[in-house]
C-alpha cells in the first residue's frame, strides 16, 4: 500500500466518518428535542394542528403540575423498585447459567441450552394469561412480587453472558483449580471479573427493558397506586386524543433514570485488561 | 492469519476432590446441574408450564383458559395454511425482521468501530445515539406518529418549507413498511452499538500490537482480527435480533395498527388481535406455536452457519 | 458464602412457588386481591371520561355507603380489553366496567357478564330504565331478550363545518345532500386546504352507508348484504372524494383519531364528520375559529352512525349490587346534564335530548337532534358472535378502497364472499 493512497483514503474516510456521525447524532437527538418541546407546550399548542418546535410561552410549570395530575412520584418509585429488583436478580442468575453453558461440559448441555433459548421464541402475551392465573392464585396480584417474579431471569441474559464468556481461556480456570479453588470460587473470583463489560451491558439493557415494560403491569396491577410509569402515563390519554404535553413531560422525566444508568455503566466499557489474569 | 486458542477438555485434576473416587466427568456434571438448578426450576414454572397450557389451548375452540371450550385436535393448525391474512402477515414480518436486523447490526458495528477510537466527546456521542433505545416504545410510537403525520407533522412541514413535497410516510402502502423498518433501526442502532462496544473491549490489545508489528494495515486488522473475534457478538446480535423482530408487536400496535390495508400487519400483532379482539384464543395459540416453530428453525440455521467459528 | 446462602433461600422460595403453581389446572376460581377486599368497589373507566361530575357522584356514593370506597381504575380501551380478558380467566373481574360499544353483546354471548334483569325488576321504574333510553341503545345491549348493559354516553357523527370558509366560497348554509356536499367540498378546496378530511377508521364510513340504505347484517338470510349497488356507490363516493375530485386527503393510518380535527382546527379542512368529543379540542386549539355543527346529510335517507360508552357487570363480580348502584347514579338525568355542561358529552336519555338546557350549550342541541335519527349498525352482527372475525375484513376492504383506490365493487365483493363463508360455518 503506498503512502499517498493511504493519506487520501485517510482524509476522505475521516470526512465521511464525521459526516456519518453528525447525521446519526442529529436523527438520534432530534425526536428527543421535539419531545422536550412538546412537554413545554400548552393545550392550545397541542390541539392547533400546527406543529410547534419552539412554543411561544414555554410551560415549565408542566413539570411541576404533572406530579399533581396523577401520583407520578409513586409511579416512578414503583418502576424503580421493580426494574431495580429484576436487574439485580438477572445479575445474580444469568451469568451463572451463562457460565455453565459456556465453559462446562456435561451431558445434555446442548439440549438444555436449546430449551432455554427456545423460551425467547414465544411472545410474552402467549404466557401472559396462565401467568396471571398463577399470580392470582398466589394472591400476588397488585404487589411488587407479582410484578417482579415473571422476570427474575431470562434466556436473553443467559445467552448474552454465554457469548461473552466463551472467549475466556480455559487456562485461567485450570490455574484456579490447581490453586485449590472450588468450582464456585472459580466462577466468582476468576470468571466474573473478566466479564464486567458484559455484566454492565446486561444490567443496563435489563433495566431499560423492564423500565419500559407495559403489558404485564397492565394486567397484574389493580390499583392506581401500584402502577409503574408506563401504565401510569396512559392516564394522560383521553379517549380520542392525546394530551401530548403532559405525556411528553412524563416521558422526559422517566427518561432520566435510564440515562443516568447509561452514564454509570459507561465506566465499565473501558478497554478491558482481559489477559491480566494470566500474569 | 487466523488466531486461535484452544478449548481443551482434557481431564483435569480437581484440587481437593482428586482423592474421591467419583469420576471427574460425573463431578463436572454434578457441578453443572447444581449451578443450573435455579434456572431449571424457574424456567419450568414460569415458562414451560404456561407454554404447556397454551399448547393445550391451541387444540381447542371457544374461549379456552377464559371460558368454555371444546377439543378440536389439530383443526386450528390446519386452518393456518388456508388463512390468506396470516400468510401475508408472515411475509411482511419476514421482510421486516431481516431488514431491521441486518441494517441495525451493520450500523451498530460501524458506530462501535468509530466510537471505540479516542474521539473527542465520544461518551456524549455514544449517549446521544443510545437515547432512542432508552425511550419507552409507547412514547416513540406517539412521537413518530406525530412527526410523520403527512398533514400536521413536522417532517412534512419542514419539507414544504424548503420547497419539497411531503410524502405519505405511513399512509402509502409501499412506504409504510420501510418507514416502520427505519423507525426500528433508529431505535436499536444504539443498542447494537453498545453490544458491539462491549465485544470490542473483549479483544486484547496485544493481538493488534503483534499484527501491527508484522506490518498489517487497518483493513487487515479489521478483517482478520476484529471481525472474527467479534463473531460471538455478531451471532448474539443477529440471533437475538431475528428472534425479537420476528415477534415484534409494538410498531404495529402503537403506530400503524397493521395498516394501511395490512401492509404492516406484523405476525405477532395479528395473533394478538386474533386472541384479544376476535376472541379466537385457540386459533391464536396455534398461530403462536407455528411462529415458534419458524423462529426455532431460523435460529438453528443461524447457529449452523456460525457454528464452528464461535467455538474457538 | 453469601452468594450460596442467597441461592439456597431463593431455591426454597421457588420450590414453594412451584409446588403451589403446579397444583393449578386450567380452572377459574375466585381469588381475592387487595382490590376486592371488603368494602371496595372496583370499576374500570376510560381516562377520557374522568369528569368532575362523576367524581362528585363517587364522593356522594362513599358518603351514602359508609365503609365503602370506590377503586376507580382507568384504562385505554385496548388495554382494558386485554385486562378484562385476563380478569375473566383468573376469576377476579371488576364489579362494573365501561365499554366502548359492542363488548356487551360479545361477552353476553360468551357468558362473561351478568344479565341486568333482576336489577331492572327492582329499580327500573324508579330510574325509568329502559323506557327513557333511546330505543336502539337498549336493543344493542340486549341478548336473547335480556338486557345486559346500560348506555351511559350516546354520541353520533355529525358534520363540523368552517362557517367562514363556506361563506367565502359562496355557501351561507351547510350542504344537506350528497350533491351539495360535493359542490361545497370542491369550492372550498385550495392548495393545502381540503374541502373534507375523512377519518381513517372504517366506522366513520357508516354515515355514508346508512344514508344510502345499506345494512351490515341481514338476520333473515344470515348474510352480509354489502355487495349491493347502494353499498358500492356509498364506498365509491368516499374514495372518489380523495382520488377523483381531490377534495379530500388520504387519511392517516394511525392509532389515534386526531387527524381530521387537527386539520379542521388549523383551517386546513372545511368540513369533517366527527362526534362531540372533538368540540373541546377544536375550541381549545383555535378559539378564534368560526365554526358550527350541521345535521347529517340526506342520501336516500338522513342517518348517521352512533357510538358511546355502555356499562356492564361481570358475572364473577364480588359486589354486583354496588356496581348497579353506581350505574344508576352515573345516568341520573341531572348528572347527565351536568356532564354535558362540563365536557360536551351527549347522553342516551330521551328526556335529556329534549331538555331546554341543551339550547344553552354551544353545538350540543344539534347533537341532541342527531341522536334521534342516528342508527346502530353492528348489534345484529355482534349477536352472531362472528363480528370479531368479520369486522377486520371490512376494515381491510375500506382501507383498500380508500388508500389504494381499489374499485369498490371488487373489494366489497371479496369482503362479502369471505364474510358470508364465515357466517355459514357455525
Amino acid at each position: 500500500m503506498n503512502v499517498t493512497n493511504d493519506k487520501v483514503v485517510n482524509v476522505s474516510t475521516k470526512f465521511m466518518t464525521y459526516l456519518f456521525l453528525a447525521f446519526t447524532v442529529f436523527i438520534a437527538i432530534f425526536p428527543f428535542i421535539y419531545m422536550v418541546s412538546l412537554s413545554l407546550q400548552t393545550e392550545a399548542d397541542i390541539f392547533s394542528g400546527i406543529p410547534v418546535i419552539i412554543p411561544d410561552v414555554p410551560q415549565f410549570s408542566n413539570y411541576a403540575d404533572i406530579w399533581d395530575l396523577a401520583p407520578f412520584g409513586r409511579f416512578v418509585l414503583n418502576s424503580l423498585i421493580v426494574a431495580g429488583g429484576i436487574t439485580i436478580s438477572h445479575l445474580i442468575f444469568d451469568p451463572l447459567a451463562g457460565y455453565v453453558f459456556a465453559k462446562l461440559e456435561f451431558p445434555g448441555r446442548n439440549i438444555l441450552f436449546l430449551m432455554v433459548l427456545s423460551t425467547l421464541m414465544i411472545p410474552f402475551f402467549v404466557r401472559m394469561i396462565p401467568l396471571y392465573i398463577m399470580m392470582a392464585r398466589l394472591d400476588w396480584l397488585d404487589t411488587y412480587q407479582g410484578l417482579i417474579t415473571p422476570f427474575l431471569m431470562s434466556a436473553y441474559g443467559i445467552f448474552l453472558m454465554r457469548q461473552f464468556m466463551i472467549p475466556i481461556p480455559t487456562e485461567l480456570m485450570d490455574a484456579g483449580r490447581i490453586d485449590g479453588c472450588t468450582e464456585f470460587g472459580i466462577y466468582w473470583r476468576i470468571i466474573l471479573p473478566q466479564v464486567r463489560p458484559a455484566m454492565a451491558t446486561l444490567a443496563l439493557l435489563t433495566f431499560i427493558f423492564q423500565w419500559n415494560e407495559f403489558i404485564w403491569p397492565l394486567i397484574v396491577v389493580q390499583t392506581t397506586a401500584m402502577r409503574p410509569v408506563t401504565t401510569g402515563l396512559t392516564l394522560f390519554n383521553q379517549e380520542y386524543f392525546t394530551r401530548w404535553n403532559f405525556t411528553a413531560t412524563g416521558a422526559v422525566i422517566i427518561f432520566i433514570p435510564s440515562f443516568l444508568l447509561f452514564l454509570f455503566t459507561q465506566r465499565f466499557l473501558v478497554r478491558g485488561v482481559v489477559l491480566s489474569g494470566l500474569k | 492469519m487466523a488466531i486461535r486458542s484452544s478449548v481443551q477438555t482434557k481431564p483435569v485434576q480437581f484440587g481437593k476432590y482428586n482423592k474421591e473416587r467419583i469420576s471427574s466427568k460425573t463431578r463436572r456434571a454434578i457441578v453443572a446441574y447444581a449451578f443450573l438448578l435455579p434456572v431449571i426450576i424457574y424456567f419450568s414454572v414460569f415458562f414451560f408450564y404456561p407454554i404447556a397450557l397454551e399448547l393445550w389451548a391451541s387444540l381447542r375452540n371457544g374461549l379456552p383458559l377464559v371460558g368454555e371450550s371444546q377439543f378440536v385436535g389439530l383443526d386450528n393448525y390446519q386452518q393456518i395454511f388456508q388463512d390468506k391474512r396470516v400468510l401475508h402477515s408472515f411475509k411482511v414480518t419476514l421482510i421486516y425482521s431481516v431488514g431491521s436486523t441486518i441494517i441495525t447490526a451493520v450500523i451498530g458495528l460501524i458506530l462501535a468501530l468509530i466510537l471505540n477510537q479516542k474521539i473527542r466527546g465520544r461518551v456524549i456521542i455514544r449517549s446521544i445515539i443510545f437515547f432512542p433505545y432508552m425511550i419507552s416504545v409507547v412514547i416513540i410510537a406517539l412521537l413518530w406518529g406525530n412527526i410523520l403525520d403527512p398533514y400536521v407533522g413536522i417532517l412534512n412541514s419542514f419539507l414544504y418549507a424548503i420547497g419539497l413535497d411531503g410524502q405519505y410516510w405511513l399512509t402509502d402502502i409501499n412506504a409504510a413498511l420501510p418507514a416502520v423498518i427505519s423507525l426500528v433501526v433508529w431505535q436499536n442502532m444504539g443498542y447494537a452499538m453498545v453490544i458491539y462496544l462491549a465485544g470490542l473491549q473483549n479483544i486484547p490489545e496485544q493481538y493488534y500490537e503483534a499484527a501491527r508489528i508484522d506490518g498489517a494495515s487497518s483493513l487487515h486488522l479489521f478483517r482478520y482480527i476484529t471481525l472474527p473475534l467479534l463473531a460471538p457478538t455478531t451471532l448474539f446480535i443477529t440471533v437475538i435480533g431475528m428472534i425479537g423482530n420476528l415477534q415484534a408487536i409494538a410498531p404495529a400496535y402503537l403506530i400503524t395498527r397493521g395498516g394501511p390495508a395490512d401492509a404492516t400487519n406484523l405476525f405477532a400483532y395479528h395473533v394478538f388481535n386474533v386472541a384479544f379482539d376476535e376472541l379466537r384464543i385457540g386459533y391464536a395459540s396455534a398461530l403462536a406455536f407455528m411462529m415458534f416453530a419458524v423462529i426455532f428453525v431460523l435460529t438453528m440455521i443461524q447457529f449452523k452457519i456460525a457454528g464452528n467459528q464461535v467455538e474457538y | 458464602m453469601k452468594k450460596n446462602h442467597l441461592s439456597r433461600r431463593n431455591f426454597l422460595k421457588l420450590s414453594a412457588t412451584s409446588a403451589l403453581a403446579l397444583g393449578l389446572g386450567p380452572v377459574r376460581e375466585i381469588y381475592p386481591s387487595k382490590a376486592q377486599e371488603e368494602g371496595v368497589v372496583t370499576i374500570y373507566w376510560n381516562p377520557g371520561h374522568v369528569y368532575d361530575t362523576y367524581q362528585k357522584v363517587i364522593d356522594q356514593f362513599q358518603t351514602d355507603f359508609p365503609g365503602w370506597t370506590v377503586n376507580w381504575e382507568k384504562y385505554q380501551w385496548p388495554d382494558m380489553r386485554t385486562k378484562l380478558l385476563a380478569d375473566f380467566a383468573a376469576g377476579n373481574p371488576p364489579d362494573m366496567t365501561a365499554e366502548p360499544g359492542g363488548w356487551v353483546q360479545e361477552f353476553a354471548l360468551g357468558g362473561q357478564i351478568r344479565s341486568l334483569t333482576e336489577f331492572i325488576e327492582a329499580d327500573g321504574e324508579a330510574i325509568e330504565f329502559p323506557d327513557d333510553w333511546q330505543d336502539y341503545t337498549i336493543s344493542r345491549n340486549s341478548h336473547e331478550g335480556e338486557i345486559y348493559g346500560m348506555q351511559i354516553h350516546l354520541t353520533c357523527g355529525l358534520m363540523f363545518y368552517n362557517v367562514d370558509m363556506l361563506e367565502a366560497a359562496g355557501f351561507p348554509t351547510p350542504p344537506t345532500t350528497w350533491d351539495e356536499f360535493l359542490e361545497v367540498a370542491k369550492a372550498t378546496t385550495e392548495r393545502n386546504v381540503f374541502g373534507f378530511a375523512p377519518n381513517q377508521s372504517s366506522g366513520y364510513s357508516w354515515a355514508w352507508l346508512l344514508q344510502n340504505n345499506v345494512q351490515y347484517y341481514d338476520p333473515d338470510t344470515n348474510t352480509v348484504p354489502m355487495d349491493t349497488q347502494d353499498a358500492i356507490d356509498a364506498m365509491q363516493f368516499q374514495a372518489d372524494l380523495i382520488h377523483v375530485h381531490k377534495v379530500a386527503p388520504i387519511p392517516i393510518a394511525a392509532a389515534d383519531y386526531e387527524g381530521p380535527q387537527k386539520l379542521f382546527t388549523a383551517n386546513r379542512a372545511a368540513m369533517i364528520i366527527t362526534g362531540p368529543w372533538d368540540i373541546k379540542p377544536t375550541r381549545d386549539g383555535n378559539p378564534d375559529l368560526n365554526w358550527d355543527v350541521a345535521p347529517a346529510l340526506t342520501g336516500q335517507r338522513q342517518s348517521t352512525f352512533t357510538g358511546g360508552v355502555s356499562m356492564m357487570i361481570p358475572k364473577d363480580a364480588k359486589n354486583p349490587e354496588m356496581g348497579w348502584e353506581l350505574m344508576k347514579r352515573f345516568t341520573a338525568l341531572d348528572v347527565e346534564l351536568e356532564a354535558t355542561k362540563e365536557a360536551g358529552m351527549t347522553m342516551p336519555r330521551k328526556s335529556w335530548s329534549t331538555d331546554e338546557v341543551l339550547e344553552e350549550i354551544p353545538y350540543i342541541a344539534e347533537f341532541g337532534r342527531g341522536l334521534n335519527y342516528a342508527e346502530d349498525t353492528t348489534a345484529e352482527l355482534r349477536r352472531t358472535g362472528k363480528f370479531g372475525e368479520i369486522d377486520p375484513l371490512f376494515n381491510k376492504a375500506y382501507e383498500e378502497i380508500i388508500y389504494t383506490n381499489r374499485a369498490a365493487d371488487e373489494s366489497l365483493i371479496e369482503f362479502v364472499t369471505e364474510a358470508n363463508r364465515i357466517l355459514s360455518e357455525s
